[in-house]
């Protein structure tokens, strides 16, 4: 593990040291490029907050297998929270209404920099207690019980309000009611395929595919399904406001991506995940996992960059793989002895065995 | 970590006897008076929806209290109310089949024949409303000879093939399920009409393992179908509304939103018929005091979720600082019907909170007390979502209120009739709890018990 981290060392200071240069160059790309890094990693603690409150409730294997996985991912919060302080600090680089656009006088309030950076950081704040409140309440069926359903509840509506801050307020103009609930989507699509995967690496823990396989075909559904009835509801009351978001997305090229990730993340996995062999498979499963969390990168780029104006396509896609490899760095620096942990915890006979 | 399996069912009870009691309940019927107390209610209300169908097909659709701008009310509300209801029938059963949760054996049965009869008291509502019903082939998918095309992008066009498709699909798998338990009984019956009659409906069942191959699948796959469509069905119905541009209604929340508060309503019918039917068949040690627990859990977590919808409707009309967005939020809020909001948030929400309690979600009676809570918030909240929106049109001039009409009530009472009536059919002559199932149920138990 010394190894990893003293790898991780040398990634971190060298892709942070490319984005100080990219950031000398121009600010407001590299800072998008970071927004997309940060965006596409933290959905993964953030969105395995949800997944560990949910396998408390509904005790099956799972709760077992993913236990330490969740744990040491979930241990990532605090840090994912410190790591968007350079979006604060830039914020006037991103958002139009930090930037000073006319918006009606709620949201200009909602939106102003400070109350923003003030909700982020309670954000942060309750997702962190909540992680350890459910690290404590492991083993006592009762506290796990209590913790799951506060956490449930509580992170339910402060990630779909994160969701709203971070990618929707991108366009000042845009409104979606399901907004939250698609950022929720985000976060689980994130955080699932990292778990499972990280599960399937270790033969003990999960030893039967098959659930997980449905778990991820009812998750994707999710995703798609949510992501199908924004358009459907917008295509259908054609309102400028509102279809203009999608008109971004289906000129420019980005079209490209749009067609890359109805495809990638959605029709592809969900053919193969029909079939029952392919749901028992390690092999297959590890790598829809793995092909996911590359597609997530695409997504968040997708939320994001038509928002954006005015960026340096030639720096844009070298500072996203800059920040990714940063924020991935930090991610296993700093919570490296918690996934040490649960990597021993993997290798170790399963109690069950 | 993983908690060892609990018992759901006692398991001191034997097979042969959970399958004479069940059986026993059509071929040896045990509640004759109640029943026919029952019966002659939901007659009553049945005639009741006669009259006023009669009514209303000889005076119009002016007989009901619609106005302009409040054009579309009570048919489309109750259309909603029962179409949500039905849902949870589906849901139960399927979803629940493929999550592999056991305690759903016990009330899948009534669960799927409560959505049968609840969807076409759902679908008369379309064909009652339409003021010219002899047209109503119009919207059915055949070949257009009069050149008069249906809007196809119109979620009313979709709308009649949601249902149909839902209807059939509800039907299949409601009669699948039934095919086991329809042969138990004719093997069970002594007289030969009854014989007769469960003999033809099961279809030639031996029980062989060609049968329970080829029935499996087929179950499972009926079910693997059945729980998309209860999404794309309500999301469709949500579409109603949302595919509009009228503030209140254009909200992209909407579908999951209307997804989940049929699912709850739903839940709170099938906790209401649990409850009865435990009670009116002293079915005690079939439907245990852990089946009136999980149902209390998960009329609490559905109800949680269709709060979720509550809060960001609010949110979303903020944040977006529409003027008229804003407006319908103080309307709802503030208005004339401010009542059928706060309403729907009281009835839905505050005895929800009771449902923490272990103690609470075992009683029945107070399961009972709160899921008519759920049915009333449920109701009061399509109401709102109606009314609040259209009786403050865009333009000023055109503002006006909404009163139903005695028509309005009586058509809607009477559904309730329309309803009951089958339902009380449904229980007298058909194995009211899926008796293989249940079996099935102990069978594992005792053997994990006897290791």
């Amino acid at each position: 593990m010394s190894t990893i981290r003293l790898r991780a060392t040398i990634f971190g200071i060298a892709t942070l040291a490319c984005l100080c240069l990219g950031a000398m160059i121009d600010p407001h790309t590299t800072l998008a490029a970071y927004l997309i890094g940060w965006i596409t990693l933290a959905a993964i603690p953030i969105g395995g907050l949800l997944i560990l409150a949910t396998t408390y409730l509904v005790r099956r294997a799972w709760t077992d297998d993913l236990h330490p996985v969740l744990i040491a991912t979930t241990a990532a919060l605090p840090l994912c929270g410190a790591l968007f302080v350079p979006v604060l600090l830039g914020q006037s680089l991103l958002y139009p209404v930090a930037a000073g656009a006319d918006v009606p006088a709620f949201k200009a309030a909602y939106l102003a920099p400070w109350a923003f950076a003030l909700r982020t950081i309670a954000y942060f704040a309750i997702w962190s207690v909540l992680a350890a409140l459910l690290a404590r309440a492991w083993g006592n069926s009762a506290r796990m019980n209590r913790a799951a359903s506060i956490t449930l509840i509580v992170a339910s509506l402060t990630i779909s309000l994160a969701g709203i801050d971070w990618l929707e307020s991108l366009n000042a103009d845009f409104h979606s009611s399901i907004y939250g609930l698609l950022f929720l989507s985000f976060t689980l699509m994130s955080s699932l395929p990292f778990v499972v995967g990280f599960g399937l690496l270790s033969a003990r823990r999960i030893r039967s595919t098959r659930g997980y396989g449905g778990l991820f075909l009812g998750t994707l559904l999710l995703w798609g399904y949510l992501h199908a009835m924004q358009y459907i509801v917008i295509w259908a009351g054609n309102i400028p406001d509102e279809v203009t978001w999608y008109l971004d997305r289906t000129r420019g090229g980005w079209q490209y991506v749009t067609a890359l990730l109805a495809l990638g993340q959605f029709v592809a996995p969900f053919l193969l995940l029909l079939s029952a062999y392919v749901r028992r498979d390690r092999r297959w499963l590890f790598s829809i996992c793995a092909a996911t969390l590359i597609l997530r990168d695409v997504e968040a780029a997708l939320l994001a960059f038509p928002e954006i104006h005015d960026l340096n396509v030639v720096l844009l896609p070298f500072a996203t793989i800059a920040a990714l490899l940063f924020i991935a760095s930090a991610f296993v620096l700093v919570v490296a002895r918690k996934f040490s942990d649960a990597d021993g915890y993997l290798n170790a006979p399963a109690a069950r065995a | 970590m993983t908690a060892s399996a609990t018992d759901i069912l006692p398991t001191d009870q034997s097979i042969g006897d959970v399958s004479s009691q069940l059986t026993g309940i059509p071929l040896h019927f045990p509640a004759r008076r109640q029943w026919w107390i029952a019966m002659a209610v939901a007659i009553a209300l049945l005639a009741l929806f006669i009259v006023s169908v009669v009514e209303l097909f000889t005076r119009g659709v002016g007989i009901w209290g619609l106005n302009v701008p409040v054009t579309w009310a009570f048919a489309i509300h109750n259309y909603v109310w029962w179409l949500g209801i039905g849902h949870a029938g589906t849901l139960i059963s399927a979803l629940l089949l493929l999550t592999g949760s056991e305690w759903r054996n016990s009330l899948n049965r009534f669960a799927e024949t409560m959505t049968l009869f609840a969807v076409v008291c759902a679908g008369i509502y379309p064909v009652i409303h339409l003021g010219r019903p002899w047209y109503l082939y119009w919207m059915f998918p055949y070949p257009a000879t009069m050149d008069v095309w249906p809007q196809f992008r119109s979620p009313l066009e979709w709308d009649i093939w949601a249902v149909l498709t839902y209807l059939s699909v509800s039907v299949l798998f409601w009669y699948t399920g039934l095919i086991p338990d329809l042969a138990n009984a004719r093997d069970r019956a002594r007289r030969r009409g009854w014989q007769v009659f469960f003999g033809i409906l099961a279809l030639g069942w031996r029980g062989s393992t060609i049968h329970w191959h080829r029935w499996s699948r087929t179950y499972r796959i009926m079910a693997a179908i059945a729980v998309p469509l209860v999404v794309s069905v309500h999301s469709e119905i949500s579409l109603l509304f949302a595919a509009s541009q009228l503030p209140g209604w254009h909200s992209t929340l909407f579908p999951p939103y209307f997804v989940l508060g049929a699912a709850f309503s739903g839940f709170a019918v099938v906790s209401v018929i649990a409850v009865a039917l435990r009670a009116m068949f002293d079915l005690k040690n079939l439907v245990t005091r852990k089946h009136l627990d999980v149902l209390g859990k998960v009329l609490l977590a559905t109800g949680l979720m269709t709060g979720y919808g509550y809060v960001f409707e609010v949110v979303d009309a903020l944040y977006s600082g529409n003027p008229h967005d804003l407006q319908t939020l103080l309307n709802r809020t503030t208005g004339a019907y401010a009542w059928l909001y706060w309403g729907a948030v009281f009835f839905n929400f505050v005895p929800l909170q009771l449902l923490w309690w272990r103690q609470v979600r075992r009683t029945g009676w107070a399961l009972l007390l709160i899921s008519v809570s759920v049915i009333i918030g449920m109701w009061l909240e399509r109401y709102m979502i109606l009314v609040t929106t259209l009786y403050r049109d865009f333009l000023v001039s055109s503002w006006s209120h909404y009163t139903p009409t005695f028509w309005d009530w009586s058509t809607y009472v009477g559904t309730i009739g329309l309803f009951l009536v089958p339902f009380l059919l449904a229980i007298r002559f058909i194995p009211v709890i899926s008796i293989f199932e249940t079996e099935k149920t102990l069978l594992d138990e005792q053997e994990t018990r006897d290791g």
